[in-house]
């Protein structure tokens, strides 16, 4: 038996995930996460029948909007070096771990949000804005997110995560942020 | 003796405090051979004398902000001054002949019919004549524009060209993801607030007629573009496609703009109706195209491209062909403005090592100049009407905040009268025709 959607991403990381793996091999239900993640009964020989994460005893939190957007434990916002929208190493590792938190939940749509340092004119950074988000969303979709689950927006240089203008808060307002699509 | 010292006392006082809108200098640029010119305070009635005293001040700074004339200090004033009347044949131009003066502007400012009268003079003191007499009138509200036009009468009188001081300027002002659209006299002068959407309403560009702005705004949570009719106060969409909407730019006619869209996947320079019709692609290219800027003819168009591998300003004809790169002076450069007399394009560069510095270049593309050396961000270069100015806004004090650059000069102001709102993106519309 195989789950095609949560077990074939390869990377699932933590114990809350490994718990739902457990969960949905042994046909139990009470996630509301699962709903799309369809059982294919004609696969039976799944690579991922793992057996030791049977501890079904263990709290398990609910994969679904409220986890996938709650800072704590839902998709992270990514960085970018000044004036690029390329995607650096840290960025892609937070990227596959955010396209594996979305598959979880199935019916969420992502607003990718590209924001610039204050540094350059206002309609160049929206520009730029526009760019990083263009370039995570492409990534999630060559990551096996599809296309209509992820839209974007740009902010440019609007909506700084820090208004000093220093180096510290130039870095951390290069960002994309991962919202709920409205 | 002790009651004249007394008097001479307050006398000095009093001109210390009509000069109200100090102008302060920065001088990054060199001031050549100018105009000496003394505008002592104006008189009016009993209900106009505060205002006249405020219009001098205004005046005196919209001669000294054209970087044509040096305003002589009440200090150099003749000893026994002891303010103008309106008996001109008492004026001593003799004594007058003794300070740096060349010219002396007075006027008379009195309410009459619901409406502001200023009786305004310029003497020529080497000839002890006047030499320029208008009489002018407005709406009380409106009252800061008498200095501005009769500076402008007397810019147009010294120079054979009218002065631009009886124009406005629109900017964007607020805390971040809040900020509304607003207009000013161009000294900052009359603020006020022309949206009221509480969202992010950036970029407003005056339309060439002033009778519109153009701006973005994510009052309906998308950045898309519309323009706001200044006689109505209605703000219509221009548009609303999906991705970005940005950098719209007025055609010379009022009637078209330029805008930037990503709907096709990177950001390419669009023309369309004001009315939001006609939409027609003009670059085709794998770069990013953005912030378009007509010439003053309709027939060119400058705007940003890193088509080339770094942003640069590159010119094309307005209906998109025959691309060229202008700016080669190195770094990146963003944010062209044509002159409206045609001959220069205003414009953003970074260069390593340094911050976003004013340019300007002739519009050719040669003769690249650098105007402000004030590290931080100086940005969104707009020319004044008469092309002798450009305003911009720049994080050189910390906060954003607005200031001026005479082109020939490279002289500074800071545009006074706003150190409350947080200010950004100005244009500079056209000289007011009513």
């Amino acid at each position: 038996m195989r789950l095609e959607n949560p077990m074939n991403t390869g990377v699932v990381r933590t114990a809350a995930m490994m718990a739902l793996v457990a969960v949905l091999l042994t046909g139990m239900t009470g996630c509301k996460g699962k709903k799309n993640t369809a059982i294919d009964p004609n696969l039976t020989n799944g690579n991922n029948s793992g057996g030791s994460e049977t501890s079904s005893g263990n709290e398990m939190p609910e994969m679904n909007e409220a986890w996938l957007f709650s800072p704590a434990t839902g998709l992270q916002a990514i960085y970018f070096d000044y004036d690029s929208y390329d995607l650096r190493t840290d960025a892609l590792a937070t990227l596959r771990d955010n396209a594996d938190k979305i598959k979880n939940v199935p019916n969420s749509v992502i607003q990718i949000a590209g924001h610039c340092d204050e540094r350059g004119t206002q309609e160049y950074n929206l520009a730029l804005g526009e760019k990083r988000a263009l370039a995570v969303r492409s990534h999630l979709m060559n990551l096996g997110v599809s296309g209509d689950r992820v839209v974007t927006i740009t902010y440019g240089e609007e909506m700084p995560a820090d208004a000093s203008s220093n180096e510290a808060a130039w870095a951390k307002n290069r960002r994309c942020e991962f919202n709920k699509a409205m | 003796m002790k009651q004249l010292f007394l008097f001479s006392l307050s006398l000095a006082i009093a001109f210390c405090a009509q000069a109200q809108n100090p102008v302060q200098i920065t001088s990054e640029g060199a001031v050549g051979n100018l105009i000496p010119i003394a505008v002592p305070p104006f008189a009016g009635d009993a209900s106009t004398a505060q205002m006249a005293r405020d219009l001098s001040g205004v005046l005196a700074y919209d001669l000294e902000y054209t970087g044509l004339f040096t305003i002589v200090q009440s200090n150099q004033f003749p000893a026994n001054f002891q303010g103008m009347t309106q008996d001109f044949n008492a004026i001593n131009f003799e004594a007058w002949r003794a300070t740096p003066a060349e010219h002396l502007v007075y006027a008379y400012i009195f309410e009459q019919g619901g409406k502001i009268v200023a009786q305004c003079r310029l003497f020529d003191v080497l000839v002890s004549q006047q030499i320029v007499g208008q009489q002018l009138e407005t709406d009380p509200k409106a009252w800061r524009r008498l200095a501005h036009k009769f500076a402008d009468e007397i810019v147009r009188f010294l120079t054979g060209t009218p002065g631009a001081a009886d124009s406005e300027i629109c900017f964007s002002a607020g805390a971040n993801g809040k900020k509304e659209i607003y207009v000013a006299d161009y000294d900052g002068g009359t603020v006020r607030q022309a949206t009221q959407h509480g969202s992010i309403s950036i970029k407003p560009k005056f339309s060439p007629d002033g009778r519109k702005i153009a701006y973005l705004s994510y009052k309906d949570r998308f950045p898309f573009l519309y323009i706001l009719d200044l006689d109505t106060g209605v703000s219509t969409p221009l548009s609303k496609r999906v991705g970005l909407n940005n950098a719209p730019a007025w055609a010379p006619d009022s009637k078209s703009l330029a805008l930037c869209l990503s709907k096709d996947g990177n950001t390419e320079v669009y023309a369309k109706n004001a009315d939001g019709s006609g939409e027609r692609r003009l670059t085709n290219d794998k770069g990013s195209d953005t912030s378009p800027s007509f010439s003053p003819d309709g027939g060119q168009i400058a705007f940003v491209s890193d088509r080339g591998g770094k942003p640069d300003i590159w010119g094309m004809g307005a209906d998109g062909g025959n691309p060229h790169r202008l700016s080669t002076q190195g770094g990146k450069s963003y944010d062209p403005a044509w002159s409206p007399d045609g001959n220069s394009i205003a414009y953003v560069v970074e260069r390593s090592g340094e911050g976003f510095e004013i340019w300007a270049m002739d519009a050719s593309g040669g003769n690249a100049r650098q105007l402000t050396k004030s590290g931080g961000s100086n940005e969104s270069p707009s020319w004044s009407p008469d092309s002798r100015n450009v305003v911009f806004g720049s994080s050189r004090s910390g906060g954003w905040q607005l200031y001026g650059v005479t082109v020939e000069t490279g002289v500074v102001h800071p545009v006074p009268n706003m150190s409350s709102l947080r200010c950004e993106g100005p244009s500079w519309g056209p000289r007011r025709s009513k």
